[in-house]
Parts: C-alpha cells; sequence; structure tokens
C-alpha cells in the first residue's frame, strides 16, 4: 500500500516523487539485503472475510503486488517521509538484518529518487528456521 | 417385506424380534460370526441380511477411497492465517530514529524450535509467551512449556544455554528472564 | 536419534502451539486433516465447490477460535464438529433457496465421491465396477442430513460414538438410534446391489 496520506513526494523545488515509485525502490533494496526472505503484505491492510471471497482475496493481485509490505507515508507536502518495511528474515539474526534494511532503503532512495526519508521503519514479521546446528553459535553446547 | 418403512423399519427391529444392528454386527465379523440357527432359517433375518451384505461392501469401498484435498485449499487458508498471524503483538529490536520490531508469535516459534531441538531429547515446547520488559532494549523475558517424557533425562542449565542462543542468532536479542514450565509426559500419554 | 513414529507432533501439541498464534503448527494440523474434512463435506455434500468452501471455513473458523479449545487433544472431533454444522448450514440453504423443481446432478464419474440428492440409481448398472459404490452415494443422499452424518462419520472415519456424539451435539443414545435408521434405509436401498 502507498500514499498513505498524502500525496507526491517533494525532493526539490517543483520536483515530484510518486509514492509508489518510493515504495518500488524500497522493496527492491529490502530484498537486497542479506538474509530477507521477502516482504510481507500484511501492510495493505486488506479485510479477510469468510466464503468464496477469501478465495479471490487469497490469490488475487495483492499477491503479486511488488510493494506488499512497503507503506510510504508523505505529510506537509511531500516535506516529510515515512517508509515501514514488513518482511521475513532467515539464516541472519533479525536485528542484523533490520539495520541494514534501514541503511540500504536510506540509501537506494537518496541515490536513485534523491527521497530523503524521515523515517524508516522495519517489522519483521516471520523468522524462517534453519536447520539447528546451523543457528547455534560457538559455545552453545551440543 | 421385512425391511419396509414404517414402524417396524424404524424401530430397526424385525417382525422376528432381532435388530438390524445385531444383524448388521454379524455381517461386520464376517466368517468369525457365530452361527444362529434363527437367523439361517429366518426370511425376515435372510431378506435384511442381504441388503446389510450389499451396504457393507459397498461400504468398504466407499470407506477405501482416497479423497483429496483440492492443491489450493491448503495455500488459500495459510494465506489466511498468515495475514491475520502477523496482526499480532511486536517486540522491539531496534530503538531510535529508525525503529525495527519483530512479532512475538515469530519469537515464540524460534524459543519452540530451539526446545524440540535439544539434542538428544525428544522434548515439546507447547505455550510461550514472549514480552519485553517495559524500559529495556533488546531484552525479552519469555515463558515456555515444555513436554518431556517422564523418563528422559536432560539438563535444564543445557536448554536454558540453548534458548538463549538459538533466540540470540535467529532474532539478535537477549533472553533477560527465562521461565520454564517443564511438564512430564507419561508414556503413551503422547496422543493427548 | 528418534524413530519416525515418535517425531509425528502430537494433536495437542499442534494445537496448543497454533492457539498460541504459531503457523507452522496450524500449517500441520492443516495438511494432517484437511483431506478428512474435504472428505466428509464432498460426501455430505455432493459438490466439490461446495465442499472445498466448507474445508475452507472449517480451517479458518477454527484458526480463529482455536483458543476456545478447551480439550486441544480433542481438535480432530473438534474440526469435525465445525465441518458437520457448515455442512448442515450449507444443505439448509440449498433447500431454502430451491425453487427449480429440477434437482442437480450428483457429480458421479471419474474420481467424485459425492452423495447425490437422492434418487435410485438404474440396476442396469449393476454388472459396472463401483456401481455398489455409486448406488450407495444415492442412497446416502437420500437420507435426512443428520443420519448422513452420524452414518459417515462411523463408517467411513471409523469416529466412536461417543466422538460422534461430541461432533453432531447429540447424546450418544440418539447417534445410535440415527445410526440404526440410516443402516435400515441403506441396506433397504442397497438390496438390489448384493
Amino acid at each position: 500500500m502507498t500514499g498513505v496520506g498524502g500525496g507526491a513526494v517533494c525532493v526539490a523545488e517543483g520536483v515530484l516523487v510518486e509514492p509508489r515509485a518510493v515504495a518500488r525502490v524500497a522493496a527492491a533494496a529490502t530484498r537486497r539485503v542479506a538474509g530477507v526472505v521477502g516482504l510481507e503484505p500484511t501492510l495493505t491492510g486488506f479485510v479477510v472475510e469468510l466464503g468464496r471471497r477469501v478465495r479471490d482475496v487469497a490469490t488475487g493481485r495483492e499477491a503479486a503486488d511488488p510493494v506488499d509490505g512497503v507503506r510510504v507515508e508523505t505529510t506537509a507536502g511531500g516535506q516529510s517521509v515515512v517508509v515501514t518495511v514488513a518482511l521475513s528474515v532467515g539464516g541472519r539474526s533479525a536485528r542484523d538484518v533490520s539495520v541494514d534494511v534501514v541503511h540500504g532503503v536510506r540509501e537506494a532512495l537518496d541515490r536513485q529518487l534523491g527521497v530523503r526519508v524521515d523515517r524508516v521503519e522495519v517489522v519483521v514479521v516471520d523468522v524462517a528456521l534453519i536447520p539447528p546446528e546451523a543457528a547455534e553459535e560457538p559455545g552453545a553446547s551440543t | 417385506m421385512a425391511l419396509n418403512r414404517g414402524r417396524l423399519a424404524r424401530s430397526g427391529r424385525l417382525p422376528c424380534g432381532h435388530t438390524i444392528d445385531s444383524l448388521w454386527e454379524r455381517v461386520r465379523s464376517g466368517a468369525s460370526a457365530v452361527p444362529d440357527e434363527h437367523v439361517a432359517r429366518c426370511r425376515h433375518c435372510q431378506t435384511a441380511l442381504e441388503g446389510l451384505r450389499a451396504l457393507h461392501a459397498a461400504t468398504e469401498e466407499l470407506a477405501a477411497e482416497e479423497v483429496s484435498a483440492p492443491p489450493g485449499l491448503f495455500d488459500r487458508v495459510m494465506r489466511v492465517v498468515r495475514t491475520e498471524a502477523r496482526r499480532g503483538d511486536t517486540v522491539p529490536l531496534v530503538t531510535g530514529p529508525d525503529p525495527a520490531s519483530v512479532s512475538t508469535t515469530a519469537v515464540a516459534a524460534v524459543v519452540r524450535f530451539a526446545v524440540d531441538t535439544l539434542p538428544g531429547q525428544r522434548l515439546r515446547a507447547r505455550r510461550c509467551r514472549v514480552q519485553a520488559p517495559p524500559g529495556t532494549v533488546d531484552v525479552l523475558d519469555v515463558s515456555v512449556e515444555v513436554l518431556s517424557p517422564s523418563a528422559a533425562e536432560w539438563d535444564e542449565t543445557e536448554l536454558r544455554r540453548r534458548i538463549a542462543a538459538v533466540v540470540s542468532a535467529h532474532v539478535g536479542v537477549r533472553v533477560r528472564r527465562l521461565e520454564l514450565d517443564v511438564v512430564p509426559l507419561e508414556p503413551g500419554e503422547e496422543a493427548r | 536419534m528418534a524413530d519416525s513414529a515418535a517425531d509425528v507432533v502430537d494433536d495437542a501439541t499442534l494445537a496448543t502451539r497454533a492457539a498460541d498464534g504459531d503457523t507452522t503448527a496450524f500449517e500441520m494440523l492443516l495438511r494432517r486433516y484437511s483431506d478428512r474434512v474435504f472428505g466428509l463435506a464432498l460426501r455430505m455434500l455432493g459438490d466439490r465447490a461446495e465442499a472445498e468452501d466448507v474445508a475452507q471455513e472449517v480451517f479458518v473458523t477454527a484458526w480463529r477460535r482455536l483458543a476456545e479449545l478447551a480439550e486441544p487433544g480433542a481438535v480432530r472431533t473438534w474440526l469435525f464438529r465445525i465441518a458437520h454444522r457448515h455442512c448442515l448450514g450449507v444443505l439448509r440453504r440449498r433447500r431454502d433457496r430451491r425453487t427449480d423443481p429440477v434437482e442437480e446432478l450428483p457429480e458421479t464419474g471419474g474420481r467424485a465421491v459425492g452423495v447425490g440428492a437422492g434418487g435410485v440409481a438404474d440396476p442396469a448398472r449393476v454388472a459396472e465396477a463401483g456401481a455398489g459404490v455409486e448406488a450407495l452415494r444415492r442412497a446416502l443422499g437420500g437420507l435426512p442430513p443428520p443420519q448422513r452424518a452420524v452414518w459417515l462419520l462411523a463408517e467411513v472415519d471409523g469416529l466412536s460414538y461417543a466422538e460422534i456424539a461430541e461432533v453432531v451435539g447429540a447424546s450418544e443414545q440418539a447417534v445410535r438410534g440415527r445410526l440404526s435408521r440410516a443402516r435400515t434405509r441403506l441396506a433397504e436401498v442397497m438390496r438390489p446391489w448384493r
């Protein structure tokens, strides 16, 4: 879901960027981070209902939307931008991945779109579990 | 006709006094059924047995049919489940201008995984609660119910160390307080 | 280390975890019981699409209400109970809706295993393989739904009287009565297929 609470992002005098473009770049940057298993469509906020409609929702285009899991909020005429990313991680600690995602998203938005983000928020919704031995830290007993 | 609708059929009792259910048991037990002189000669019983034998044969065939749920069912249900699971609580991973958080259900799954995979043991984690103590950063309080076969011998310290290590590796936070509720599991109790 | 049988996580553990929000545990329950729940719905309703909808509703409802399940070890009968209720609801709506005097034909050919909406099969098909099952399906379709449900739970799913009573919300005595009546009716219809 994109563009909550406002329209385009103002990057310079008279230069505007669509929130959807911001979301797309943020999504791509997130996927490049090691340990990110996937973006999670938890932020789309769609309501799941019982009955046949579940089928439509469940298989509908939301699943294929490349910016699912990224929310871009703009306020005050596009001067302030907040990006929220929901993702699942695996193979690395959720905390380390989150820190790298923040850096990656900030850097990509600045470099590719000239967008300075006020805040990047990361929500880890799932941790994919890998075989136990690989997960053990040195010092943990076996 | 013995099996005609109406009072007799509804009561499940034939005019000769035998019940449909007792005849059904005879059919079900097949050759092992104790021979019964009355049943062998009674036309009511014989008529009923004919129908019950046909029913039994068809029933076995019906029960043996393999029914598979449609392939899409699994994905549709799980998509709903995963979406709804994510609306749950989160605990902070990073605080500051760019905050990060992780869902408590994801952390609980990591804790259960650590318990279940304690090497050489067959422990089962059940209920698990994860909380962030107020005013703290990247530490968690965890409580978990652990089912253990009653004969099993394992070191609680080792399990504690393991949970801490696995949570640290997968989540990246420290477990501050770990409450283990060990429930002994008697042999044969597993199915419940 | 552990043998495969012991590695199977028991229902109570899975149900407890799923009630806690563990999606992996729920996934295992879904894998374990989706065929049986779908099968019950299919044989109750005789319609694949409706059975699929019911199975979907059963599991989504189960996911949302697992925390209310007092005894997690009884999750299997609990799933059947939800399925039973949904099936009777579908049949009730189907009956209320039916203004068209022409009955829909049940699915018969191929792998369909539903029951028909009643009626008598053609005895000329006796020679065909599976004709007995076919006749049974039709006969089941002619039973009142509560009898059909009890019969399927007992004979196809192998539930005990106590479990069936739990599933359908009736006394064990009532279950025995329904089962007996169902057997009587079915035996009568099945006699030509002996």
